[in-house]
């Protein structure tokens, strides 16, 4: 079965700022959080894929279609909720809809009407006159109700109040049942991913930092804390450590290579525990040493 | 690329009506009014047509801004149609409007009757071919800043800057001929119109492929 998406050495370079080569893909019916600080390249990355900024090398392929801004077939795939939100801004939220309906065989009135709904959206009201978690609601419905089978979210909930987060992700959840979909999400709000997220790829200056699946990364990572009376020991895995005279804090992105060493060392009283999601993001993204693919 | 066209002049069809019905009701008063007795009927052809052109600026002004402001290329850029298309979508709501005017502006030499000869005929093609000659090279101008650098549009300014030049050097000369009347004198004729439709109808290729080749579609 094609790749929801593959990206192979892109690079869109910037006078101040390159993306790449960025190596990337998603299999169907999983769900993909993108992480990273502000400026690292999430957004740049998602216009590519969506067609709003051309790269300077590299290809893109979307269910096995190459990204070809005059070919746009592929574009029936894919809903996309981008970092700003565009319409008719003089026309009403339905308009709009009705607009983008005529362009997608797959729309569902129904579905956008059911979804507006849930998410208590006027659909009546002019587009400039929505709020701006309004109008991301109405961007998202305009992703959804084209039964996309790749959703590239940027930011997505940016602007929503945490009821209509909540039942956003709700919504998310319901879409992924059937095992087809593939979802690119991105955002520097952990929690929020980390719910949703099979997988999790983190870039810092246009560089995939890590890809790994979420729960090896939680399985993995480890605060471990120890006394030790030894001095320039090189320790396993290990991105962080603090010390305070005998006693370490480390942070180990494999717990089980660390605890061996400690073991073979002759540690004793060696404590461990999970870290968050967010944790471990920050400690990535701080440019942790060790950092590995998983 | 019809769905585009039919969506863009449903969202703007306030602006399209008052600018035309200024036209036409302009074009009313004209006829009605004794400045046909005053003046000959070219020369009121011509005043009349100076304030449909200015309605027409003005459209192109509120159409352009409200695009701009609402990032309507992006919007049109999501969609799934090819870039090529959509780059000729933008181009036809021009000519179509364009053409709309240059309608209206016929009707009026024919209801003033006097001047519709096949000079001013030529003279009529060759304005609006070059009313559009003009506006599609702030199209092209503007899309040059979509390359993420400035080089191309540099170069653009710099050609038109060469072409300037070049006018007023031959105007200021004046020994061979005006460079005004070296470039206008042509649009009388046969020949000249058909240049400045030519010419016009590169543009208009050319924006596109300036439009398709773009590196982004944000704005």
């Amino acid at each position: 079965m094609s790749k929801a998406f593959e990206f192979k050495n892109l690079i869109k370079t910037y006078p101040d700022f390159q993306l790449g080569p960025l190596n990337l893909d998603l299999a169907p019916g999983i769900v993909l959080g993108f992480v990273g600080p502000n400026g690292s390249g999430k957004s740049t990355t998602m216009h590519c894929l969506a067609g709003l900024v051309r790269p300077d090398s590299g290809s893109m392929e979307i269910y096995g279609r190459e990204n070809d801004l005059n070919d746009p077939a592929w574009k029936f795939d894919i809903g996309y909720v981008g970092d700003i939100h565009v319409f008719y801004e003089s026309w009403s939220g339905e308009r709009n809809l009705q607009f983008l309906a005529q362009f997608y065989p797959n729309w569902s009135h129904e579905f956008a009407a059911k979804l507006a709904k849930r998410l208590d959206l006027p659909l009546q009201k002019k587009a400039k006159e929505l709020s701006t978690g309004n109008r991301a609601k109405l961007a998202i419905i305009a992703a959804l109700a084209r039964a996309p089978k790749l959703l590239i979210l940027d930011e997505p909930t940016a602007g929503l109040d945490p009821v209509a987060r909540a039942e956003f992700q709700d919504v998310l959840f319901e879409l992924m049942v059937d095992g087809e979909r593939a979802i690119f999400y991105s955002t520097h709000i952990l929690p929020e991913i980390s719910r949703l997220a099979d997988e999790l790829a983190f870039l810092q200056n246009g560089r995939i930092v890590l890809r790994t699946a979420k729960d090896d990364l939680t399985e993995k990572w480890r605060k471990i804390t120890f006394r030790l009376s030894r001095n320039n020991l090189k320790f396993e895995s290990v991105v962080s450590h603090q010390r305070e005279g005998n006693d370490y804090q480390v942070i180990s992105s494999d717990f089980e290579a660390t605890l061996r060493q400690l073991h073979e060392l002759g540690v004793e009283n060696v404590q461990h525990s999970r870290l968050s999601v967010d944790e471990i993001a920050v400690q990535i993204l701080k440019g942790g040493k060790n950092v590995e693919s998983a | 690329m019809w769905k585009v066209l039919k969506a863009e002049f449903r969202y703007h069809k306030t602006a399209i009506t008052a600018t035309y019905a200024i036209g036409v009701l302009f074009l009313i008063a004209t006829l009605l009014s004794d400045i046909m007795k005053r003046m000959d009927s070219p020369m009121a052809t011509w005043s009349w047509m100076s304030v449909v052109t200015s309605a027409y600026i003005f459209l192109l002004i509120h159409i352009g801004s409200h695009d701009d402001t609402e990032k309507r290329d992006r919007l049109h850029s999501l969609l799934p149609i090819p870039r090529q298309k959509l780059g000729m979508a933008r181009m036809a709501l021009l000519l179509l409007f364009q053409t709309g005017f240059g309608i209206i502006g016929l009707i009026g030499v024919m209801a003033v009757g006097k001047g519709l000869d096949r000079g001013f005929l030529y003279y009529m093609l060759s304005s609006n071919a070059f009313f559009f000659l003009t506006v599609a090279l702030i199209a092209i101008y503007l899309d040059l800043g979509h390359f993420g650098r400035n080089t191309y549009r540099r170069i653009f300014i710099g050609l038109l800057a060469l072409l300037l030049i070049l006018i007023i050097c031959l105007t200021i000369s004046g020994n061979i001929i005006s460079g005004l009347e070296y470039i206008f004198e042509p649009y009388t004729t046969p020949a000249g119109a058909a240049i400045f439709v030519l010419l016009a109808a590169g543009l208009f290729y050319l924006d596109v492929v300036v439009f398709t080749r773009r590196k982004s579609y944000l704005a």
